[in-house]
């Protein structure tokens, strides 16, 4: 096989392996925004009513971010992930003790770290520019 | 061993935030892409600097540049070097063939060779617009074992920013046919040993086998295992050098 044809292969390897990757991650992670902004929405709206559920809420929402941990940090910035973890967590552990005042800032944190990396991540003239 | 293993995997799993191994992450990362990196710039198919236009000298040091930042910084993604490295190589091969296409695109991207010297006479405006000072050329011309302008017959700024220059016949240096010297071979030499080892491709050149070079040598009272480097030029003459153990004495055998 003569360099020229195996170069030829190679840029068409290339150039599904962009569009895959154009395609696929950015999918994940709006799922992923959607599933993990409900969940904080629902979470949120417990602690408002003091509800029962709010710190089984905030716990389920910190496994959620854990379990994705792996997989976001392929195309994500670590630290954005950390951060967002981190404040899932806080959220979890003030939910546990009772401190809905400060599981609900952790929550706006998460939300508003959330949308900074849709922000960033989803194509748009804000983000090319 | 076994044993060890056992207990680095105990070690490992009592540890409550996971066993830290950011160094072999750093090395592996960086021997990831500086292989990932290696096979695009063989992909460009430029194989040293002095090849490269300045569009290419700049994709390559962008490339490096991509590379690097993700080889020393584990917090962002591989795919964060990765995509805009392959981008980048994209656009160099569309580039490539938009040039092999169509010249009006070659003289737009790799620009046009100019004429520096015309006859001996500095283009002047051409210099200017190129921002080719007269120093500059005189150290191309200096590069080229050209002493003086007045010697030059062309001397042309190639799209590569090197200068090719062309003498004026009364100081060109004669060539064999101008003496009359028409006889003489321009074969390729083919090393036939090197470092001690018999090399195939050049057995296959010259359609010789193992037995031939080793009869060969004999017949001179030397011994194949005593050779160190050993080429055959385009007469059919062997240039032999022994190792070192042998005093790396040096022999030209004859052709057959």
């Amino acid at each position: 096989m003569g360099f020229t044809v195996f170069r030829a292969c190679m840029t068409v390897l290339i150039c599904l392996g962009l569009v895959a990757l154009f395609i696929f991650p950015s999918q994940h992670l709006s799922d992923f925004a959607d599933v993990f902004g409900g969940m904080l929405k629902r979470a949120a709206s417990s602690l408002h009513a003091d509800a029962p559920d709010a710190a089984d809420l905030c716990a389920a929402l910190s496994d959620a971010i854990r379990d994705e941990m792996p997989v976001l940090e392929r195309f994500l910035n670590h630290s954005d992930i950390d951060s967002l973890d981190t404040a899932a967590a806080r959220a979890a552990a003030a939910a546990r003790t009772g401190d809905h005042g400060t599981a609900l800032d952790a929550l706006t944190e998460a939300d508003a770290i959330l949308r900074r990396i849709m922000g960033i991540e989803l194509f748009s003239w804000n983000s090319l520019l | 061993m076994y044993h060890k293993f056992l207990y680095v995997r105990v070690r490992y799993e009592k540890r409550p935030y996971g066993q830290n191994t950011g160094m072999l992450t750093l090395f592996l990362r960086a021997i990831f892409l500086d292989l990932f990196v290696l096979l695009i710039l063989r992909l460009t198919g430029k194989r040293q600097v002095s090849d490269l236009q300045p569009y290419d000298l700049l994709m390559t040091l962008i490339i490096a540049d991509l590379a690097s930042t993700a080889i020393a910084d584990t917090d962002i993604p591989l795919l964060y070097s990765i995509v805009p490295i392959l981008a980048l190589y994209l656009v160099q091969q569309l580039l490539a063939k938009l040039c092999l296409k169509s010249s009006a695109m070659r003289r737009l991207i790799c620009g046009t060779p100019q004429i520096l010297i015309l006859d001996g006479v500095l283009q002047e405006k051409i210099m200017r617009r190129t921002n080719y000072t007269v120093r500059d050329l005189l150290d191309s011309l200096r590069s080229n074992g050209i002493f003086s302008v007045d010697e030059v017959a062309y001397a042309i700024l190639e799209t590569n920013g090197t200068v090719s220059v062309l003498e004026k016949a009364a100081y060109q240096a004669p060539e064999r046919r101008d003496l009359g010297l028409t006889d003489g071979s321009a074969a390729l030499s083919h090393l036939l040993i090197l470092e001690g080892r018999l090399q195939k491709s050049g057995l296959g050149a010259l359609h010789l086998k193992r037995a031939d070079v080793e009869s060969l040598l004999a017949k001179n009272g030397l011994a194949l295992k005593n050779v160190f480097f050993a080429e055959m030029n385009g007469d059919g003459e062997l240039h032999v050098q022994l190792d070192r153990k042998n005093g790396s004495r040096v022999y030209t055998l004859g052709a057959e």
